[in-house]
């Protein structure tokens, strides 16, 4: 279509923009019982919020010991909810439902957050009227959001192979990167090896890894110790409650999320079922690729426990 | 859009756009945090321990 103002007007009519909010806004209550969709929701927040993956570690490293951290939280969720659900849901999904109709709308969402942020939103900028200028600033605003986002997940590896693996951190950063690099090509030439790593690590691990971390906190740094810590400095006094949701609430609702999926959806998320023929292999590859690596984490931070048990015992000797 | 969408977009709006109001406003009359020399933050760590 040729790219012209009245040309996008017209797409972008009011009843079109109302069918787009209701894609995104209009409740499905059929799907309230669906685990699954407990798993996602809670995938998409702690994705968004950097939680349950490395980013936060590398953040709270920056962070004083009397900072407010109570008050620094709140304004970075709240601003990052803000920009996605009244920025961001204004603009992507609402518009491709405008430009390409609810069902071919429906069809490109339900392809996950890559297809409309590489297939949908091209199509709109081929529509509208300076479209390369947008599309150039979509496309560069999503580089800045994935590099900055990427350097603080690189940090905690390479700090890992630093500290756990001995490494020089020119070397880490060469080991990091390379393997970043050799595991991308999984991503780019596997059909399907990418929504089969997106999910495994950015729905479900994430979830995982937010479950370990709240039991590490609750079991091992004590509740009472960490209400202290959050508190501290802080101008916003949190409610008591609060100190029962992250210790008690968070705990169970992640582990009943896991147990009602493991139920309903474990079995056929496992075996595959309803995956194109052809995109079997390589997720099968990414699984067991993610699987190595993370029992290679697991080896080289049990190796670096163990020689530090072993000076202790030398340390412990030469004493004696 | 029904008038559960509206409900809900407008309910999360208005929620989202106050309390990010709000934490900015206590946030920024906080007294700005200078940056500390390298050996400083070590011993803020060595404290910790």
């Amino acid at each position: 279509m040729e790219a012209s103002l009245p040309g996008l007007v017209d797409t972008v009519t009011e009843k079109n923009i109302n069918h787009g909010f209701g894609f995104i806004w209009n409740p499905d209550f059929s799907k309230i019982g669906r685990f699954s969709i407990w798993l996602a929701a809670a995938g998409q927040i702690f994705f968004t919020l950097s939680l349950g993956m490395g980013a936060i570690a590398c953040y709270a490293s920056y962070v004083k010991k009397d900072d407010d951290i109570v008050a620094a939280g709140i304004t970075t969720s709240m601003t990052n909810e803000t920009c996605e659900v009244v920025l961001g849901g204004s603009i992507a999904i609402p518009l491709a439902v405008s430009f390409f109709g609810l069902s071919a709308a429906k069809a490109i969402a339900e392809g996950g957050g890559f297809s409309l942020a590489f297939i949908s939103m091209p199509a709109v900028f081929s529509r509208m009227p300076m479209g390369q200028f947008f599309s150039f600033a979509w496309f560069g605003l999503l580089f800045f959001a994935g590099i900055t986002s990427s350097l603080a997940m690189g940090q905690v590896v390479v700090a890992f192979l630093e500290e756990m693996g001995g490494l020089s951190r020119k070397m880490a950063v060469i080991v990091a990167m390379g393997t970043v690099f050799v595991l991308s090509q999984f991503a780019i030439f596997g059909k399907g090896a990418l929504v089969e790593m997106d999910y495994l690590a950015g729905t479900f691990g994430l979830c995982l890894f937010a479950l370990f971390e709240i039991i590490i906190w609750v079991h091992f740094f004590g509740p009472v110790k960490g209400w202290e810590e959050l508190n501290r400095g802080s101008k916003i006094k949190l409610p008591k409650f609060i100190l029962g949701i992250m210790a008690v609430v968070s705990p169970l609702y992640l582990l009943v999320v896991f147990g009602g999926w493991m139920i309903q959806d474990g079995k056929a998320v496992l075996l595959m079922e309803g995956v194109a023929e052809d995109e079997i292999g390589p997720r099968w590859i990414a699984r067991i690729v993610m699987v190595v690596m993370f029992i290679l984490i697991g080896i080289i931070a049990s190796n670096k426990k163990n020689e530090e048990l072993d000076n202790t015992n030398l340390q412990h000797k030469e004493a004696v | 859009m029904n008038q559960f969408g509206w409900f809900f977009l407008v309910f999360f709006w208005s929620v989202l756009i106050v309390v990010t109001a709000m934490s900015y406003k206590i946030l920024l009359s906080e007294p700005h945090i200078p940056m500390e020399p390298f050996e400083e933050e070590e011993e803020n760590i060595k404290y910790e321990e």
